[in-house]
């Protein structure tokens, strides 16, 4: 039912946890779940806290080389920290580092670092997504998701497990301390180990901090508040407020890698645009449809448009048998030799007006080929010496319009004012 | 440490194996789907153009189909002159 799981390991197998419906900005609906096995786990979303038997936790300020921006390099850090460790003595196994830079001063960085054995981490992420095939959004160190529980600036937060505590010593959301204490199954929380534990917190706080330390939060604790009368005692009511809290994690307090967390945003993007993807292939496909009834009308058309036309040549070739055909053939190239012949009565007309009040000597029109006519005109005209260039620019200018001069020769006779003419050329038709 | 290709491949495997499917899916049904739509598309230009066409001789066709029968008429009238010509060269004959 539920799709998303956020759960504690109880064993090496079985967790508690919580199931809910909804995104992790808003919950729809959510559900207690005591015992939780890979079953029920199997192909869901799941957010793991998780609470080490074994862990090196720290906050110091260290003196580290800065390259751009003020950033340190990530190797440099790891190093420094696994180097760190080693000489610390803190593990004889594999580990991994995960840390926060919380400030920077020039090059003096506050650090916050966990380290956990690596079969820690790897024995539940392996089991959840190699044999359950679950999604593991989250995973993230217990005491992490408490910092927020409270809003003063420095508090110490007492945690109740089944048979552990958790001591945190937090200041302005920053875990300072971090210490477990086991529950004797006997006797129960051995109140005066809490009070030193807590003593000693109080004193490392003002220590380092020159501040003191006055309010305790207890959150999943049953223990007599009038043991510690000294200090401001907050209890927390929310029962899983741990829980919700991983959520809404910092990112570097992930015990994912960024680079895996960058695949699976990857990959769950890619699902959420598929959605949108399928919706673009509906419109897509809805638009082929449409285009393809159209197409087969189009087509229909075009078929019936083509019956017509052949139709009409059909009933036309039915009413003109081959004799009409010829006919109309001879017809039409009659009648198109007719037009290429050129007019006699426009011919004169265009002459008559070129050779206006000249005296026409010979005239003669010659047909050479197919439709070639050959024109020859020998004339005369008697006009003042002055006119003669106007007469001369006009005749030939009017007789080029219809006929192509190829030879002309003009004389002027000054002793009685005569024009001779005589052109040669073809018609233009 | 495992490269990028072959982290990419585990987590499909692992965990987002149904994820995975459902977005190849739904790209090849795009590509698909796209495809199909350029081929409707490119048909749907082609067969407008020739319906353009065959309409365009089909209005073309009808005056000059009128134009045939006019002129034919034309020539009927023309040999029907011509023969009643000559019949009445016959009778003066």
């Amino acid at each position: 039912m539920y799709r998303n799981f956020i759960i504690k390991p109880i064993s090496e197998n079985t967790y508690e946890g919580i199931g809910f419906i909804g995104s992790k900005n808003k919950i729809k609906k959510s559900e207690f779940f005591p015992l939780l096995t890979g079953e029920d786990l199997k192909g869901k979303k799941v957010y793991l806290l998780l609470k080490p038997s074994y862990f090196f936790y720290e906050f110091y300020k260290v003196s580290l080389p800065t390259i751009k921006k003020k950033a340190v390099p990530y190797h440099i850090i790891k190093l420094h920290l696994q180097e760190r460790i080693k000489n610390l003595g803190g593990f004889s196994e594999p580990f991994e580092i995960f840390w926060k830079i919380q400030n920077t001063k020039e090059n003096i960085h506050e650090l916050s670092y966990i380290a956990i054995p690596t079969s820690e981490l790897l024995q539940h992420k392996n089991y959840l997504t190699k044999i359950c095939h679950a999604q593991v959004k989250s995973i993230a160190f217990l005491p992490f998701t408490l910092l927020s529980i409270h809003e003063e600036e420095s508090f110490i937060i007492i945690h109740g497990e089944k048979d552990h505590l958790w001591l945190i010593l937090v200041f302005n959301h920053i875990p300072l301390f971090i210490e477990v204490i086991t529950i004797d199954e006997l006797i129960g929380i051995n109140i005066n180990e809490l009070n030193s534990r807590i003593n000693f917190l109080k004193n490392y706080f003002l220590r380092e901090f020159q501040k003191e330390v006055n309010t305790l939060v207890l959150h999943k604790v049953d223990i007599n508040i009038n043991d510690l009368r000294d200090m401001k005692v907050i209890i927390v009511e929310k029962e899983y407020v741990e829980y919700f809290n991983i959520l809404n994690i910092d990112p570097d307090y992930n015990f994912i890698p960024p680079i895996e967390r960058a695949i699976t945003t990857v990959l769950e993007n890619n699902y959420k645009i598929s959605y949108f993807f399928y919706l673009l292939s509906c419109v897509f496909l809805f638009l082929s449809l449409s285009l393809n009834v159209m197409n087969k009308n189009i087509t229909k058309e075009i078929e019936k448009k083509n019956q017509l036309i052949q139709e009409s040549i059909q009933r036309l070739l039915a009413e003109y048998p081959q004799e009409k055909l010829q006919w109309l053939k001879i017809y039409l190239d009659e009648r198109r030799d007719f037009t290429k012949q050129p007019h006699p009565y426009e011919l004169f007309s265009k002459f008559v007006h070129a050779l206006e009040n000249t005296k026409v000597t010979s005239f003669e029109i010659k047909k050479q080929g197919n439709s070639t006519y050959s024109v020859s005109l020998v004339g005369n005209l008697t006009i003042a010496q002055r006119d003669f260039n106007n007469f001369y620019q006009n005749f030939i200018s009017t007789l080029s319009k219809f006929v192509k001069i190829n030879n002309n020769k003009i004389f002027y006779s000054n002793e009685d004012n005569t024009v001779t003419f005589e052109i040669q050329g073809d018609l233009i038709l | 440490m495992k490269n990028l290709g072959d982290l990419f491949f585990s987590y499909i495997k692992e965990g987002y194996k149904k994820e995975f499917l459902i977005w190849l899916l739904s790209i090849i049904i795009l590509i698909l789907s796209l495809f199909i739509l350029i081929k409707e598309l490119k048909k749907f230009m082609v067969l407008n153009k020739s319906k353009e066409e065959v309409e365009r001789s089909y209005i073309s066709l009808q005056p000059q189909i009128v134009q045939i029968k006019k002129i034919s008429l034309k020539l009927i009238g023309i040999c029907l002159l011509k023969r009643q010509k000559f019949r009445q060269i016959i009778k003066l004959v």
